[in-house]
């Protein structure tokens, strides 16, 4: 049979004749068992270097921007303390600028400030926890509402209703003088 | 040793017979130039494997382009090395392509009956340097910019339709963002697409004809037969 035109999509046979050229030779035909199980081994492991050689470093490339780049976040001013009055938390905003890949970028942080009796001033993240909406703090009704899934907080953030698994964070702000300063949340800490 | 799942496979799809005839067919006994196609092959998979995760950083806009290819080479883990596969991959797929092509020139491989496999042939390696040209703007450095601007100035010599041409290539009057994005778009859409179709016929016909036998020493008879052979099937 002649090896190179056998055309039928069926194979005839699965062990196909010796060539002319392989009985003609010495050297083992294709068809030697230790011959092909060592090709074939061969092929594989070489296939499998290559895979790993190129899937690994692959796996890190894309894997890198998922892990956090632990900036230290700078104190930033962002309100003073004549504007708070215990009872009706204070949304102000301030922005960041941070590298993210290749460009400078402004993100926009806010927060709410929750002035207690005592004159002590909390940072309240307005992120909701359930999936990450913006919440709102309704003064009429003294809550902070999720327009998403209808999460209700406290005015301490903690849960009072809806889908939310925990309170909203708590932010890191301080007191200097009249002025309310706060540093951008640092991700997984 | 045949697992239940590869049964249950290849009953309902015949995946066992698809593989038998690519991987189990028989080829004449002939020399390592015969391993050039798959040599262009692997390089070509190297490029889809390599240019995809390229475009996952990449960014083609002039502001963007050449800061988030240094951002690849130089920030990224192992980006230095997916880029560098891609950038060297590149020159090798057009050297491999030739040689494959003038080994097959030299033994009159494109004769009867595999012209068509010849004439897909010369699409891939059109395809393969369109690829190089276009990959070369997109770093957007001035390699890039200048090589891009004498290129496609060439397609203004052509009589008659050369302006419009060149109006086509760029976009525009201008090397500008309009060209960027289109070589950008060509590159990754319209030739891996184009390569996809023209290897899918090149690799069918392969496999349907087989590979032909070096028309010297002792296998020439060989290929002389099987040439009157198909003459005679087709008459």
């Amino acid at each position: 049979m002649d090896p190179q035109t056998d055309v039928n999509p069926e194979p005839p046979s699965e062990v196909a004749p010796a060539s002319e050229e392989g009985t003609e030779t010495a050297e083992p035909g294709p068809e030697d068992p230790g011959r092909r199980r060592f090709l074939t081994l061969a092929t594989v492991s070489l296939s499998g270097v290559i895979a790993g050689g190129l899937g690994i470093p692959a796996f890190a490339y894309l894997a890198d921007v998922a892990n956090p780049v632990g900036d230290e976040a700078a104190w930033v001013p962002v309100g003073s303390t004549n504007l708070l009055e215990p009872g009706s938390p204070l949304l102000v905003r301030y922005t960041v600028r941070r590298n993210v890949g290749w460009v400078e970028q402004e993100n926009e942080v806010a927060l709410y400030l929750v002035a207690g009796a005592d004159g002590e001033v909390t940072g309240l993240s307005n992120i909701c926890p359930h999936l990450g909406c913006r919440v709102r703090w309704v003064d009429e009704r003294q809550k902070f509402f999720c327009p998403c899934h209808n999460g209700v907080f406290a005015i301490d953030g903690t849960v009072e209703e809806g889908p939310p698994p925990e309170p909203l964070p708590h932010l890191e702000v301080k007191v200097e003088g009249s002025q309310v300063l706060a540093r951008e949340r640092i991700e997984n800490a | 040793m045949p697992s239940r799942f590869a049964e249950w496979v290849d009953e309902r799809s015949g995946v066992k017979s698809v593989w038998r005839t690519i991987f189990g067919r028989n080829i004449p006994k002939v020399n390592w130039w015969y391993t050039l196609g798959s040599a262009t092959l692997l390089v070509v998979i190297n490029q889809f494997i390599t240019g995809i995760l390229l475009t996952i950083y990449y960014s083609p806009s002039p502001q963007d382009a050449y800061a988030s290819v240094e951002f690849i080479t130089y920030e990224v883990s192992a980006g230095w090395l997916i880029r560098g596969l891609h950038h060297w991959g590149a020159s090798a797929m057009v050297v491999l392509a030739v040689a494959h092509m003038v080994r097959v020139i030299l033994y009159g491989a494109y004769k009867f009956p595999r012209e068509i496999t010849w004439f897909t042939g010369v699409g891939l390696l059109l395809v393969t340097i369109g690829f190089g040209f276009t990959g070369y703007l997109l770093p957007w450095d001035q390699k890039a910019y200048w090589a891009t601007t004498v290129g496609t100035r060439m397609l203004g010599a052509v009589p008659g339709i050369g302006d419009w041409l060149l109006r086509m290539a760029r976009g525009g009057t201008d090397l500008t963002a309009v060209t960027l994005t289109r070589f950008f778009a060509i590159h990754v859409w319209v030739l891996p697409a184009t390569l996809l179709g023209l290897l899918g016929v090149h690799l069918y016909l392969v496999i349907r004809l087989g590979i032909s036998a070096p028309p010297f020493g002792r296998w020439k008879r060989q290929a002389e037969d099987e040439i009157e052979e198909r003459r005679q099937e087709t008459v």
